[in-house]
């Protein structure tokens, strides 16, 4: 045991070239500033955050309430100055710290709003704020350092390839066979794009690309060509879906691969020679040691679904928090029966009149968010007539990945009275056992 | 072999791979099934939805004409040929409303023309006002006008017609009639407004799809044409079936709430605007393209049951006894019954065709991974 710490502590202890950690945070300080200013500029703020009378809670975080406009401005500005000041590498721990409360604060307002790269985001920017980007007193930084940043970016492959083993990805090449079709009428490679053959060839390179990219990309000998697909395949899906700033994230993260020197060789540059002296080594001891458990953590969440019967891409239990991205071609409909054991009125509420359309579309196909917006309404029903005691129960059709619509709810169970937790939903449907287009 | 020659080779079999991938990509035959997406936008514009709204421009200048003649005239034959011009118009209006898209939804068309459910009372305060020019009548309301206050003038479901003529010629027959002729102006007018608006732009737009700056894709296009035609489905089986029902409230059946339920034309403008979706689905008998094209090519078994579950609704919808307004509560489970047909086929557009052409209903780059 003593034997195995001592090789561990021998093996992080050379120091290395802290420049590609410095690119790396200039990368994604600059990005979450822009993605900030987007959000902004989009409206999205006011649509997504403001307007909203209802919105669906992560599990135990029942107690995040949505912000005002003016705080809800506010938090965007400091989030695009603090990730501004962490470009620039001003107070880079509690720049850090600041953007990590702002954005995780954002994200935490609405579940619907879920996205792999923003859980990974809130990732990174707890690992910089426990592992400070930047160098030490001697312009450089520990090897353990440099490697736990990798692990957190080289997670998101890793993970996003494991994900695609599966049938639906590997055999029936879904759901890229139908998002390629979308773009059909693209000049010169268009006529190509609703080709059976090419969403094949498409979702295999994509599980190769993502299953091999890290070690391809460390490998001193493919990285040129292993970055050179980095930039080919994050463009060309960026081109082609709807996925916001995850590519150029990514295209950024991806640079901690290369030789820690590289900054300098490549870009002539010499950044932060003089670095910070550590005032609490068995603090920043222990924040290390938090950083591994954070990637520990990351590790073992994806591996939960396994404890949950069925397919995971149907019931989602589970599916969180995985970087299983875009894995799943979703659609739903969905409409509540309320039922008052008082009055014995019976009646049918379509969520659109309360929800915005995303938050319906993202609700339409996910359990716990159906079955948590059914308990919110039978407290509103209640609320609004005294004395009644409501019932919810749903009819939910979803189709995914090309097959055809099956129920996904049990109609006879009352929504309102389960409980959100992590427990296997037993009034989830089993999926439809046909097999995709 | 030293590190560079690796690289070299490294490199150089990349490159043949690229090269070799490319060449199979162009000598690979082009046996997949044409893209038909903008063929289908340019029928659906061409062959559908300009016809439709210039028939109904056309029909609404009727409705005016025959209205002003009723004031000039009010007797029983002119009262006559102003509900029949009221009539005819509503049938090109509901199918034009059955894919609420474009204009009619975003410069607030559809609750210019066609508010619901009918407020007699903002009728009646237009008529007592003694509103007699458009500067006037545009300053009211949309309960104030439309179609469904003109069809309020033109009709007493209760009295029948001697009492409409009575009212257009007693104490206060001129400014009733006076508001009639402004009402029916309106609506003329505001038809010919929409039809300009998709003759002028919103048709050029999406038939230009793919190149057009609403449209840069051909995907997006589509998306509105089928969150369109789920739209249409939803206000009719849920607002214009359930509603009325009482399947959405606690508070029972409400015959106030039935649409055209003062000329009984209510059944009729729910046939009309399944029509109006049945045309945009299977297409036209003179050739004009539906949706069933794209979605034949990509699943046949989903479109026959769109094709099945449609003929359902049609059967259910005619097996539910005039008029509506009574069978709400005389025959509530056939209503009821046609209501859930047309949902199945709502359920259908929004899970398996939404799927099946990768269609979103709210299109947004702040989602997909």
């Amino acid at each position: 045991m003593q034997r195995g710490l001592d090789r561990a502590r021998a093996w992080a202890h050379p120091r290395v070239d802290a420049s590609s950690l410095v690119i790396l945070r200039v990368f994604v300080g600059l990005l979450v500033c822009v993605s900030a200013l987007r959000f902004v500029a989009r409206g999205w703020v006011s649509e997504l955050l403001l307007a909203p009378s209802f919105h669906f809670h992560y599990w135990g975080f029942a107690w995040v309430r949505a912000p005002g406009p003016a705080l809800a401005y506010g938090l965007f500005a400091v989030l695009a100055a603090a990730s501004l000041a962490l470009a620039a590498g001003v107070r880079v721990r509690l720049s850090a710290l600041i953007c990590w409360v702002a954005f995780t604060y954002i994200e935490l307002i609405d579940l619907t709003y879920y996205l792999n790269h923003y859980y990974f985001i809130t990732c990174l920017l707890a690992t910089f704020v426990l592992l400070p980007p930047r160098p030490d007193a001697d312009g450089r930084v520990s090897r353990a350092k440099l490697t736990l940043v990798r692990v957190q970016v080289g997670l998101v492959y890793v993970f996003a390839g494991v994900a695609k083993l599966g049938s639906d990805w590997l055999v029936h090449a879904q759901p890229l066979r139908t998002w390629l079709a979308q773009h059909a009428d693209l000049p010169v490679v268009g006529a190509w794009l609703d080709e059976a053959w090419l969403a094949h060839l498409a979702s295999w390179s994509g599980l190769g690309f993502d299953l091999l990219v890290v070690p391809a990309l460390l490998w001193r000998r493919t990285r040129k060509v292993a970055y050179a697909a980095v930039v080919g395949f994050h463009v060309i899906t960026g081109l082609l879906f709807p996925i916001g700033m995850f590519p150029w994230f990514m295209i950024g993260c991806a640079t901690i691969m290369f030789a820690p020197d590289w900054p300098r060789r490549f870009m002539a540059l010499n950044l932060e020679s003089g670095g910070h002296a550590p005032t609490k080594p068995r603090l920043e001891q222990a924040l290390a040691g938090l950083a591994g458990a954070l990637l520990v953590v990351q590790i073992a969440l994806p591996w939960r679904a396994l404890l949950y019967p069925g397919s995971m891409l149907w019931h989602e239990q589970g599916f969180r928090f995985g970087y299983r991205v875009m894995l799943i071609e979703k659609v739903g409909f969905v409409e509540f029966r309320v039922h008052d054991r008082v009055s014995g009125d019976r009646w049918t509420v379509a969520p659109h009149a309360e929800l915005s359309a995303l938050q319906v579309k993202m609700m339409s196909t996910q359990p716990d968010l159906i079955a948590q917006y059914a308990r919110h309404l039978a407290t509103r029903l209640e609320h609004e007539m005294p004395g009644a005691d409501i019932e919810v129960r749903a009819d939910v059709f979803v189709a995914f990945n090309g097959r055809p619509h099956a129920r996904l709810i049990d109609p006879q169970t009352d929504l309102a009275a389960t409980r959100a937790g992590l427990a296997a939903k037993p009034w989830i449907l089993p999926a439809p056992t046909t097999d995709p287009p | 072999m030293n590190d560079r020659s690796r690289s070299k080779s490294v490199l150089v079999g990349v490159v043949a791979l690229v090269g070799l991938s490319f060449g199979a990509l162009v000598a690979c035959p082009a046996n997949q099934e044409p893209d038909r997406r903008a063929e289908l936008l340019a029928s659906l514009v061409e062959a559908q939805f300009i016809p439709t709204l210039g028939e109904a421009s056309e029909r609404g200048e009727a409705l005016h004409t025959a209205a002003t003649a009723l004031c000039s005239s009010p007797d029983a034959a002119h009262l006559d040929a102003a509900q029949d011009a009221w009539w005819q118009l509503r049938a090109p209006w509901k199918r034009a409303l059955a894919i609420p898209l474009g204009p009619i939804i975003d410069d607030g068309f559809d609750m210019a023309i066609d508010f619901w459910p009918l407020r007699p009372s903002s009728v009646e305060g237009g008529v007592a006002a003694g509103v007699s020019s458009q500067a006037e009548l545009d300053a009211l309301g949309v309960a104030s006008k439309g179609m469904p206050a003109v069809e309020y003038l033109l009709w007493d479901p209760l009295a029948g017609d001697e009492a409409v003529l009575a009212a257009l010629t007693g104490a206060d027959g001129p400014a009733r009639c006076a508001y009639l002729e402004l009402l029916t102006a309106d609506v003329a007018l505001r038809l010919a407004e929409l039809d300009d608006a998709w003759r002028d732009d919103y048709a050029t737009q999406l038939v230009g799809a793919g190149t057009s700056e609403t449209y840069p894709d051909l995907a997006l296009a589509i998306d509105a044409i089928v969150n369109a035609m789920i739209a249409g489905l939803h206000d009719l089986d849920d607002m214009k079936l359930a509603k009325p029902l009482g399947l959405t409230s606690a508070s029972g059946a409400d015959p106030e709430l039935v649409e055209s339920r003062i000329s009984d034309r209510s059944l009729t403008d729910a046939r009309d605007a399944l029509a109006g979706f049945e045309a945009a689905y299977l297409g036209t008998d003179d050739g004009g393209l539906g949706l069933t094209i794209l979605v034949e090519q990509r699943n046949p078994d989903v479109d026959a049951k769109i094709r099945a579950e449609l003929e359902a609704a049609k059967l259910a919808l005619a097996a539910v006894p005039e008029p509506l307004r009574l069978a709400i509560s005389s025959d509530a489970a056939a209503v009821e019954q046609a209501q859930v047909a047309i949902k199945q086929v709502r359920i259908s557009m929004t899970a398996d065709v939404a799927s099946l052409l990768g269609v979103t209903v709210s299109l947004s780059d702040n989602d997909g991974d």
